[in-house]
């Protein structure tokens, strides 16, 4: 039942919606960084977001393992939904890989 | 096909993986190169075009990097939040004969003055270590063969020149 959740259209969504938020978030901070003069606070909201990341980063691991494991080795035939799934992970892989960087980007960000 | 996808799976695992040496690395975080002042583009051709005509008479290197980073220092300067104003220091190699430096320095302060946040720095100042080559006159090296005396070598006298540059 678990490996059907993790593999499910609605949890690979919310997932690349994650991603995609870390990275534009990061983005954000490094294209407008008149935004640490304007806000005083964004420090402090960075060093939140990346203790947020981080953990979100780590679970991701599991998860993305989790995954891979239950689409890539199973000995189910190959139907399209599986193979649309598989696709999918592998470009969250690529979304993970962004995380990771605008992460640790946000850590240059911080005085930690 | 279904080994070719079982090795696309392991293949994947090892790449989500990989990054995790360096993520949660500590020896990675700690060899983080901590912040350090940078000068802006035009700061920076200010310095250069004053290095030039400082070579004119002596080989000198002109750097900035004795001052505080400038990546907190700024955006604390302009929340307000600095307890008081640092001074920008510009750093000059050794020098043998400064005549020519007081010149060279009156000429490019305000140009370097117009290149920085003059409301965060409340001071220019110039540092250099000034190495006078003395010839030592016949009698100093006869009173010194006579009695077996080495001469001693003078220390570097630093110089620092110093403009109030903090606009009221």
């Amino acid at each position: 039942m678990k490996q059907g959740i993790i593999t499910s259209y609605s949890f690979l969504r919310l997932q690349s919606i994650a991603f995609f938020f870390i990275i534009v978030w990061a983005l954000l901070i490094k294209n407008f960084q008149i935004l640490f003069v304007v806000w005083k606070h964004i420090e402090l909201v960075n060093k939140i977001l990346f203790v947020i990341y981080f953990f979100t980063v780590l679970i991701s691991v599991v998860v993305l393992i989790k995954q891979i494991r239950s689409l890539y080795f199973n000995d189910d035939d190959d139907d399209d939904q599986n193979t649309l799934k598989r696709i999918w992970v592998v470009f969250n892989i690529i979304l993970y890989y962004g995380a990771l960087t605008a992460d640790l980007y946000l850590v240059s960000q911080s005085r930690l | 096909m279904i080994i070719l996808r079982k090795t696309l799976g392991v293949l994947l695992i090892i790449g989500v993986l990989f990054p995790m040496l360096l993520f949660l690395n500590p020896f990675m975080w700690g060899m983080r190169r901590p912040p350090y002042y940078i000068p802006s583009e035009r700061l920076e051709k200010v310095l250069k075009a004053m290095e030039k005509e400082l070579n004119e008479q002596e080989s000198v290197e002109v750097y900035t990097e004795n001052n505080e980073a400038n990546l907190w220092y700024l955006r604390d300067c302009n929340n307000q939040t600095l307890d008081s104003l640092s001074n920008l220091e510009v750093t000059f190699t050794t020098i043998k004969n400064d005549s020519f430096v007081k010149e060279k320095i009156e000429k490019y302060a305000p140009l370097i003055e117009a290149e920085i946040e003059c409301k965060c720095y409340d001071s220019l100042i110039f540092v250099y270590d000034l190495r006078k080559e003395e010839v030592p006159s016949n009698a100093e090296q006869d009173l010194a063969k006579k009695y077996g005396f080495e001469k001693q070598e003078e220390e570097d006298k630093r110089i620092s020149i110093g403009l109030k540059i903090r606009k009221r």
